[in-house]
């Protein structure tokens, strides 16, 4: 009844993992095809196995092809971001920054060294489970003080912003956050993972249109930019709507926290 | 197996995505705080964040999961929008009932969002803080007439003494629940690309052993 939807099935058709390059760089697919590794203990190992076996030795020869293919927008990144740090006054400055509050030194080394972490980490749930330990941290950060309620986007954004613009290696970052948003599940892209690598591409990309003569943020999401997501999103939703049963259970509960424990060799 | 046809069956749960828009200080974040009781709530990657949240529902035997996506209200943020209301099933505008600055904002966001997404998007325009009736200074006869020329629903609500906040979310998600059934009957009826393929509305098979006794419908808060 669902083959009209086009989902792949392990082993069926179309089902081989592997690398293609699209329009926007190389990226992994059918991934998402494989069985829900957060509902089924097997899919957890299939997709660990998958990333030992294959994304590892990948790895290298990857990321220095997805460096040179995106070189300009990264540059251009780095500029920005260099611009925006002029504005925003020394790192780790009490109460200093163009984009809102900073944390206490000690919370911006721990973050520095997870971003490190992210970069180095392979497997992707590692990634997001390390992506989504910086957002606690950047609310860390946030919640010193009296005010002990629970925050928005109205301060998240500016605080991650403003971590992002002190990142020590904001070009890797940017890479990191493109391959998840190429990788994940898409139920997990509409959770809070999703939430939050979405938060993390739009800091990333504040920061790669700031425009520094004008001292004012982008008025608009570039042709450019909106193609690109069209065609990602066209390219993420595809094969939607196939899952069914247990993989699509709970989508919002995504024990992440326990895949932290579970992974701690890929660092 | 497949979500298609007949989302009320028993069994189904519909997924909704709900982005919160709105100029800074309105009181979206205070809003759905109020909705989904966050706090200790341990669900989430730390209690002190309340930019995505989640609510189960139960309306009349439909079982709805809520993913309530919050934006930056400041406008240097505002080329950042269409990543956050790409895909969504609903969209709550914000504005203070104080400040017509805000519901000048609502406007411009409505406009933005019938041009992107057109009329699969439930919107519901909200003028908050109606426990400052006496300083409001945006007409409630202009706010609901201005939502009435735009398919949107109007509502009041106050966070600070929770007033209005359950309406409001029980109404967006009865009004996407007929949107998606909409869409459903016409992906039945045999026309391809029906917009919730491309919305992700996403109807999921429950698990028979979920429980079906604890969070009846908006039993909480």
């Amino acid at each position: 009844m669902s083959t009209h939807e086009g989902g792949q099935e392990l082993g069926g058709d179309g089902g081989q993992p592997g690398w293609v390059c699209g329009e926007r760089g190389w990226a992994w697919v059918s991934l998402a095809a494989l069985p829900s590794p957060t509902s089924t203990p097997a899919g957890t190992a299939v997709e660990a196995a998958l990333c030992r076996a294959v994304l590892a030795p990948l790895k290298p020869a990857l990321w220095t092809r997805l460096r040179t293919l995106r070189a300009p927008e990264l540059r251009q990144l780095r500029r920005r971001q260099i611009a925006l740090r002029a504005g925003a006054g020394p790192p780790g400055a009490q109460g200093a920054g163009r984009e809102g509050r900073s944390p206490a030194p000690a919370l911006r080394s721990r973050i520095h060294a997870r971003l490190a972490h992210l970069h180095a980490a392979c497997a992707p749930r590692r990634k997001v489970s390390l992506l989504l330990a910086v957002c606690s941290d950047v609310y860390a950060g946030l919640a010193r003080g009296e005010n002990q309620e629970p925050l928005g986007a109205d301060a998240f954004l500016p605080a991650l912003t403003e971590e992002l613009i002190w990142s020590p290696d904001i070009g890797e970052t940017q890479l990191d956050v493109e391959f998840l948003m190429e990788l994940l599940d898409p139920d997990q892209l509409r959770g809070e993972a999703g939430y939050y690598l979405t938060t993390w591409f739009g800091a990333l990309y504040h920061i790669a249109h700031y425009q520094p003569d004008a001292g004012r943020a982008p008025q608009g999401l570039s042709s450019e930019a909106r193609a690109s997501l069209r065609q990602w999103h066209r390219r993420r939703t595809l094969h939607r709507q196939s899952h069914a049963g247990p993989q699509a259970e709970l989508p919002f509960e995504e024990p992440w926290a326990a895949m932290t424990l579970q992974e701690t060799s890929d660092d | 197996m497949a979500a298609a046809g007949g989302g009320a069956a028993a069994g189904r749960a519909y997924s909704f995505k709900v982005v919160l828009l709105g100029e800074g200080c309105v009181g979206k974040t205070s809003l759905v705080l109020r909705y989904c009781e966050n706090k200790f709530n341990d669900k989430h990657i730390t209690t002190l964040q309340a930019s995505f949240l989640t609510k189960k529902l139960n309306i009349g035997g439909k079982r709805v999961n809520l993913a309530i996506w919050d934006t930056a209200g400041q406008e240097r943020f505002h080329a950042l929008g269409p990543i956050y209301y790409r895909d969504s099933n609903g969209a709550i505008l914000v504005y203070d009932i104080t400040d017509e600055d805000s519901f000048q904002k609502v406007k411009n966001w409505v406009k933005e969002l019938r041009k992107m997404l057109g009329n699969e998007i439930c919107l519901c325009i909200v003028g908050n803080k109606i426990d400052l009736e006496k300083e409001r200074h945006v007409s409630t006869q202009e706010a609901e007439s201005y939502a009435e020329s735009v398919g949107a629903k109007h509502y009041h609500t106050s966070a600070k003494q929770n007033k209005g906040i359950e309406e409001l979310f029980l109404d967006l998600c009865k009004r996407m629940i007929e949107t998606a059934q909409v869409d459903e009957r016409a992906k039945g009826n045999g026309s391809s690309q029906p917009g919730a393929a491309r919305r992700g509305v996403q109807i999921i098979d429950d698990e028979p052993q979920a429980q079906s006794g604890g969070g009846g419908c908006c039993s909480s808060g």
